[in-house]
């Protein structure tokens, strides 16, 4: 018996273009896109006015939670721009994928790539803001702030901004993954051990049946799947709308 | 199946997972957002003209009572008027009435006492005439003689002033 702790499996393969690589993780994702617009396009099928069906009251619980989130952390003149879906987009996409573990498939989020992706795609925002903010100069001056020593260590602490919330989102999640994976098997040996002992054919028979993987998993996949998924997509959120909005600040 | 190692950084992926994060939002904002706000920004705006049309029917109702208020103020008014001024020729008229009543009674009074005075002059007047002639008679028979008709006139008024006197 032996656990295998491995990445993404590899789909498709093309060395020439620069190493493209189709994985798992791109597909599962795709996945999950998919049934998240679904599920958005079931929920704001005939909106009314005055509303009927409890799918808009929830569709309309989600935006206004979203703009709150958005209002309440990032500032009101947030609300009618682009962050309101990307927070949501993020936030369910992250939840999303950690999530599609609870089905048995392997998280997104449990792929370095997908997180660091995400991280470097709200560095670049950050980057930008902070450029368009204080200008090119400002923004190079702003390393060199309060001493001019200070400068290699401001470019690293900026740099580790998104390889921390990357790195952050992925530990947890795949840490859970791991821990999973080796309760499982640990389980399952314990148990093929255990019933191993009994006699004769029953005692083979049952301890091919990892029979103590019941239970135990269960709950501890309340946590590392359910409560963790989601706290970890909120956090991934919240740092996203306070390094956006600390960027836009033209105070710093 | 060829797999990724568990800890690995594939560029291709990063590249596919921001164009998915971009793409669902996109996706979200044109299937969730936009139509949730629409329809919230919809029904807030039927609330606001609730609001206003029900503030319309209040200002509506506020200005009818007013103007119900002024209408009646000035019925009343009207009313008084009427009374006071009905009242008032009422009272014209009866005493208008009375002083015509009044000055009647005066007249026929006047009239009567005109009359009984005309009445009073003529007996006199008569008695007067008789009077004279008695007298001439017992004048005559007294004094046995005649009397000059001239003499006699004076003699009669004199006797005439000293019984009107009497």
């Amino acid at each position: 018996m032996s656990i295998n702790i491995t990445g993404a499996r590899i789909l498709v393969s093309i060395p020439q273009f620069g190493g493209f690589m189709l994985t798992e993780t791109v597909v599962t994702t795709w996945i999950v896109m998919a049934l998240l617009v679904l599920a958005c396009r079931f929920m704001t099928k005939n909106l009314e006015v005055h509303p009927t069906r409890k799918r808009q009251v929830i569709a309309e619980w989600i935006v206004t939670a979203v703009q709150n989130l958005v209002g309440d952390t990032m500032g009101k003149q947030y609300l009618n721009t682009w962050y309101v879906p990307l927070i949501g987009a993020m936030f369910a996409l992250s939840a999303g994928c950690s999530l599609s573990s609870v089905v048995g498939a392997k998280a997104p989020t449990c792929d370095l790539s997908t997180v660091l992706g995400w991280a470097f795609f709200v560095f670049a925002i950050i980057t930008y803001l902070k450029i368009r903010t204080n200008g090119p100069w400002g923004y190079v001056k702003g390393f060199a702030a309060p001493v001019v020593v200070m400068f290699p260590m401001n470019v690293i602490s900026e740099v580790a901004t998104p390889v921390s919330m990357a790195l952050r989102h992925f530990g947890n999640i795949a840490s859970g993954s791991v821990i999973t994976t080796l309760i499982y098997g640990g389980l399952a040996g314990l148990s093929s051990m255990v019933l191993g002992l009994l006699p004769g054919a029953v005692g083979d028979f049952l301890s091919r049946i990892p029979l103590l993987s019941f239970g135990l998993p269960a709950v501890l996949s309340l946590y590392f799947d359910f409560f963790s998924s989601v706290l970890q997509a909120f956090i991934f959120c919240t740092l996203t709308m306070i390094y956006i909005s600390g960027a836009a600040d033209p105070g710093e | 199946m060829e797999t990724q190692e568990f800890v690995s950084i594939a560029p291709w992926t990063m590249i596919f997972q921001i164009a998915n994060l971009l793409l669902l939002m996109i996706l979200f904002k044109k299937f969730l957002f936009k139509p949730v706000t629409e329809i919230l920004e919809k029904r807030r705006m039927e609330i606001e003209g609730k609001y206003s049309e029900a503030e319309s029917a209040e200002a509506d109702a506020k200005s009818l009572k007013a103007e119900y208020e002024t209408r009646m103020r000035g019925a009343r008014e009207e009313a008084e008027q009427i009374v006071s001024a009905a009242t008032q020729n009422a009272a014209q008229l009866s005493a208008n009435m009375l002083k015509e009543t009044n000055e009647q009674a005066e007249q026929i009074k006047r009239k009567a006492e005109a009359d009984i005075q005309r009445e009073r002059q003529k007996a006199f007047n008569d008695a007067k005439g008789e009077l004279s002639g008695i007298a001439l008679d017992i004048a005559s028979q007294i004094l046995d003689r005649e009397i000059s008709e001239k003499d006699h006139d004076a003699m009669i008024e004199d006797f005439i002033k000293n019984v009107g006197e009497a």
